[in-house]
């Protein structure tokens, strides 16, 4: 068998380039159409995993999916906003847990999410150095934002205006960064997190100033008790230990603004309780379940997927048929060394080996290149779809 | 044959070991509740059962409403499984920091819509520096209905903390309830029969001045405060309008201003509010002190 080894390897090697370019061409077309499904699992499974793991969302009246993307994902829609009373609302009813969540600034292109302490515990997040938050003005970063930001417990952010030209708009505010939280390949691994009144600090509903007692420059006239301060007062934009106790909020904490709010009701009748109650005809808000939005969408993703398999099926036939032609074309070819190898005594099984080996090595090598993409696809197809998607 | 039967003792006496470590009682998980007020302290210390641990971090010398915790102090707070807030804008820390709201209870929530509104100017005692009484009114446990009403709610709390010792916690529940009814119906005879105007030293009477049908005003005055010609021509002032034939001190005042007090023709009497842990005894004992202070007028 020797002697048939030594003739198949030297036929393959000299025709190397034509069996390289046939083994690539299969491993393709099975490799992608087999690569898109498992991705499409995969990125199926990363949106449900979050959407289930949130069972209600409520927010104001609009789109649904925005919603969730922007609550669940941290996604840069714009979203109405609803008044925080409603997470005091819920409270009370003592149907559910709320979670506040109010999504508007950023550092540079890292959300700045304004929440609670429970939305740790919520999503299980755990810390790979430093604290939650436990003052106004300090933050906590997620694990990939503390990389792209390079910066470390101990260091301060300052938020981004939200534009050069609004001078009267929000004022950047420096923050100073208490905890980095432990990665757990979601988008909580890419976003800031705030106590929400650190939020409305940046928004402007919130300030710290020095004693107008102290600066009678700054006083623009008294009345009674009250002092009235003129548009020369200083306004801190960081917060330490020495002002805190001169930042005061302007206005009733009820009536400020948030994006979202997460619900974790108590038992399932809490759940359909919750639901009758927003589901139908509320003028102002929209409770939603998003595992059902997330679902849809999911659904919509696959029938995109469908018609592309189609696609990539009718190019794996005709991939087929120009192989089953280059081979039959490769055999034809090889008339005279086919004639030759009989007329010096090899049988018709050896002929027949060597023809057929060439088919095996090409499907032997594509097999192999599938396999190989496959296992890629599997081992960083999480990390590929967290980082690109 | 010896061989085999050591091994195999060798192997029972391993085996017995770790299924005896396996069937140890299990480790006491203790909870801790927080509070930020002397009454809310005693109130839940009252009703918390055996694996209740209550904590009240603030200086016995420092009036809470007004204390701010440290980072490690505020880190306790965050970590408890419960912490009872007086409401009322009370310790307005709590509005600079962040503590997670599903521990949060508002022991003054039943009553928000009585609670009372004040206007103060700003003044200072103590290291501290200077503060101010306006906003909300927040002395809510002088009014001793309110006072249960608060030990209601953190009752609810502590049920919901600890379900199986349910039925200990509503009995020690009803005992306080039943202390704090017996010292309502003491205030109420006590100021029955007093009509005058009352003057207080300190702006921390509003409940007790309202559910006890007293006509008072205050001062911004400490008991240890020299009273000079500022203070004397400020307390000449509202006797003008507020011809007081009583004064309520919050704590023992010198000598000197008893003094002065009783030459204008006022009685001076000592109501603790109580806000932070008393020299001797507890909040009941307290109030018990303040009544028998009151039947001494």
């Amino acid at each position: 068998m020797s002697d048939l080894f030594y003739l198949l390897s030297r036929y393959l090697l000299f025709y190397r380039t034509k069996i390289i370019t046939l083994s690539f061409s299969l491993a393709l077309v099975i490799a992608i159409p087999l690569g898109l499904s498992l991705l499409s699992n995969m990125l199926s499974d990363h949106l449900k995993t979050r959407a289930l793991s949130t069972p209600l969302l409520l927010g104001a009246k609009g789109s649904a999916l925005d919603l969730s993307i922007s609550a669940l994902y941290f996604g840069e829609q714009e979203l109405p906003v609803m008044k925080y009373r409603r997470v005091d609302e819920l409270r009370e009813s003592n149907l559910s847990e709320a979670i506040p969540v109010y999504r508007k600034y950023r550092v540079k292109s890292s959300p700045i999410i304004g929440t609670d302490l429970d939305y740790f515990d919520f999503r299980s997040l755990s810390f790979k150095e430093g604290r939650p938050f436990i003052r106004i003005g300090e933050c906590v970063l997620g694990s990939d934002t503390a990389k792209k930001l390079d910066v470390k417990v101990g260091d301060t952010l300052i938020s981004s205006p939200e534009s050069v030209f609004d001078i009267a708009g929000a004022y950047p505010l420096k923050m100073d960064v208490v905890g980095i939280l432990a990665p757990s390949l979601s988008a909580d691994d890419l976003a800031i997190f705030t106590d929400i009144k650190t939020s409305w600090i940046i928004e402007g509903l919130a300030h710290g100033h020095e004693k107008l007692e102290k600066t009678p420059s700054a006083i623009l006239k008294r009345e009674g008790g009250t002092l009235i301060a003129n548009a020369s007062v200083m306004e801190y934009n960081y917060i330490t230990q020495d002002n805190i106790d001169g930042f005061h909020f302007h206005g009733n904490t009820d009536t400020f603004p948030i994006n979202a709010m997460i619900l974790i009701p108590k038992d399932h009748k809490s759940k359909t309780l919750l639901l009758g109650r927003y589901m139908s005809d509320h003028k102002s808000l929209m409770l939603i379940e998003p595992k059902k939005v997330i679902q849809r969408v999911i659904e919509r993703v696959f029938d995109i997927k469908d018609v592309a398999m189609s696609v990539l099926l009718l190019l794996l036939a005709a991939t087929f048929a120009i192989s089953v032609l280059v081979f039959t074309l490769s055999i034809r070819l090889r008339k005279n060394e086919i004639e030759t190898l009989e007329r010096i005594g090899t049988s018709k099984f050896r002929v027949r080996f060597l023809l057929l080996s060439e088919i095996i090595t090409v499907i032997l090598i594509s097999t192999l290149l599938v396999l190989i993409s496959i296992l890629i696809t599997y081992l960083f197809g999480d990390s590929l779809i967290y980082y690109f998607l | 044959m010896f061989k085999h039967l050591l091994l195999a003792l060798s192997l029972i006496v391993v085996f017995w070991g770790c299924s005896e470590s396996k069937t140890g009682p299990e480790e006491k998980q203790t909870k801790e509740v927080y509070t930020v007020n002397y009454p809310l302290y005693y109130f839940t210390k009252r009703m918390a059962p055996e694996g209740v641990e209550v904590f009240f971090p603030v200086p016995k010398d420092i009036d809470p409403a007004f204390w701010v915790p440290s980072t490690q102090e505020t880190l306790s707070f965050v970590k408890a499984d419960l912490i009872i807030l007086n409401g009322a804008d009370y310790a307005k820390w709590t509005q600079k920091v962040s503590l997670p709201s599903s521990k949060l209870v508002n022991s003054s929530k039943s009553f928000e819509k009585e609670l009372l509104h004040i206007k103060s100017s700003n003044h200072s005692h103590g290291p501290k520096g200077e503060h101010s009484h306006a906003g909300t009114a927040f002395t809510t446990w002088l009014d001793m209905q309110q006072a249960i009403k608060q030990a209601e709610a953190i009752k609810n709390a502590l049920v919901h903390l600890d379900p199986p010792h349910k039925e200990q916690i509503e009995q020690s529940y009803l005992q306080l309830k039943q202390e704090l009814e017996e010292l309502d119906k003491g205030f109420k005879n006590a100021f029955s029969d007093l009509q005058s105007p009352i003057v207080a030293s300190h702006p921390v009477y509003q409940y007790f001045a309202r559910a006890y049908g007293l006509n008072l005003k205050a001062l911004l005055w400490e008991p240890e405060m020299k009273i000079d010609a500022k203070a004397k021509a400020e307390l000449n002032a509202l006797l003008a309008v507020h011809p007081a034939k009583v004064m309520i001190w919050e704590g023992k005042p010198r000598t000197e201003n008893l003094d002065y007090i009783r030459s204008l023709g006022l009685k001076n009497i000592v109501i603790e509010p109580c806000m932070n842990r008393p020299d001797h005894g507890d909040f009941i004992t307290q109030m018990k002190e303040n009544l028998k202070n009151l039947h001494k007028k």
